[in-house]
């Protein structure tokens, strides 16, 4: 079997996937490659030298997917039924939708940027060429690992579902301010992990805050997620010995006024929820653009003859 | 009375010498249409399923030697009744569009009139 005819039955198969049951598939399908083979015969006869006949078979036959709709439209198969994939409009939506969910829940500048530059770059991709495939390989290769590896970058940067933020207050007077300023952090969500001097930082309100060095310092139980109380925290530096506990308290000493630096804030039961979905979204519509890719791929090395549809026994 | 379903006629009308595959249907055609019809090759084969789900066809794999089993169609009885019915539309047709073409007397009766 050539490419032209293999590319012709590969697009078919696809087109009546899931329209009608696997033996009537294989059947029609087994058909329409002995009408080709039998048609290609034929024309290499009476085909003028530079022609291919085989192309010229395919051709005369008619387009796939239309062809795929009439004998779906013959069977009585409802219209609604074509995979969703096939739709035009389909990747541009699915691309809108992604880049609002991940634009809505990606904290990250980086990710954020990342997601935005990706989301749009598909959907005008997708305005411009429709669902066909890309001509390079490369850039599908490309977006392939950029589709898969955002996620996975947006879930490691936010610490599994948490929210994180600078917030730099070095002009705030008191602890008053300080603790305004963790307030403003988010409405309902737990403060954990702050920076503050230890001598004003002992005198927070208890449970509005915890706090520990810079991230890099944080103790073991801070960072698992767990709150950890500054007077724990404060133990655990002392008994584990950190590294940058001299140099921390050197530099507290020296900061003239209460310093907020760095404030990581963890949601609460339902903002979890809401979050690990907008995540589980973000991760199936992102995977949904690879496999739309992936399936591009494939088809290009279809039209390429890699891919081979091999007849099946009846 | 119009003239419809015109493939379903053909595939019919040249069902009925012998049973053939869908590629000898669309050459027989061709054929025997001294190549002024062409039908579109993609557009036979649902047709065929249509008319097979109908049952004025039937079909069978006909194993081929060193070849895969070839899918063959014949006509039925109900098929050779609606090619009867298809012919007979057919020549009612033709000769009513005959008739205005040569510009019979009752067409011209009835343009006086």
């Amino acid at each position: 079997m050539g490419k032209h005819i293999n590319w012709y039955l590969v697009e078919l198969e696809r087109a009546l996937d899931g329209r009608m049951g696997g033996q009537e598939l294989a059947e029609t399908l087994n058909e329409i490659e002995a009408h080709l083979q039998d048609s290609t015969a034929d024309l290499a006869a009476i085909c003028r030298h530079g022609q291919d006949p085989e192309r010229l078979a395919v051709q005369q036959f008619g387009s796939p997917l239309k062809l795929a709709d009439r004998i779906a439209c013959e069977r009585g198969t409802p219209i609604g039924k074509t995979p969703l994939s096939r739709e035009p409009i389909t990747e541009p939506m699915i691309w809108c939708f992604a880049l609002a969910v991940f634009l809505s829940i990606a904290s990250h500048p980086v990710v954020c940027l990342a997601g935005a530059a990706f989301g749009v770059w598909g959907f005008c991709r997708a305005c411009l060429r429709g669902y066909r495939t890309s001509p390079m390989a490369f850039a599908q290769a490309v977006a392939v690992a950029a589709v898969l590896a955002i996620p996975i970058l947006a879930l490691t940067r936010t610490g599994g579902g948490g929210d994180m933020r600078m917030v730099v207050n070095g002009d705030a007077p008191s602890i008053d301010d300080i603790e305004r300023q963790l307030a403003t952090v988010r409405k309902g969500l737990q403060v954990f992990a702050a920076e503050a001097p230890p001598k004003e930082a002992a005198s927070l309100k208890s449970g509005s805050a915890y706090l520990t060095p810079m991230q890099a310092t944080m103790p073991p139980g801070a960072q698992t997620g767990e709150p950890l109380p500054w007077s724990e925290a404060k133990k655990v530096w002392q008994t584990d010995g950190w590294p940058l506990l001299d140099s921390l308290q050197a530099r507290a000493a020296e900061w003239p006024r209460p310093h907020v630096t760095y404030v990581s804030d963890r949601r609460g039961f339902f903002d979890g929820i809401q979050n690990w979905f907008g995540m589980v979204a973000t991760l199936a519509f992102f995977y949904w653009g690879a496999i739309v890719l992936l399936q591009a791929g494939c088809r290009k090395m279809a039209q390429g003859g890699r891919l081979q549809w091999h007849s099946k026994a009846i | 009375m119009a003239f419809k379903s015109d493939l379903d006629a053909m595939i019919l009308g040249v069902l009925q010498g012998e049973a053939l595959h869908g590629y000898e249907i669309a050459k027989r055609i061709r054929l025997a249409s001294a190549k002024t019809l062409k039908i579109g090759e993609g557009q036979l084969y649902p047709a065929l399923h249509k008319l097979e789900e109908e049952g004025r066809i039937q079909s069978e794999w006909v194993p081929q030697e060193g070849k895969p089993a070839r899918k063959v169609y014949k006509l039925t009885k109900q098929g050779r009744a609606k090619l009867a019915e298809h012919r007979q539309a057919w020549e009612e047709f033709s000769a009513g569009v005959g008739a205005v073409l040569s510009g019979s007397q009752t067409a011209k009766e009835a343009g006086r009139g």
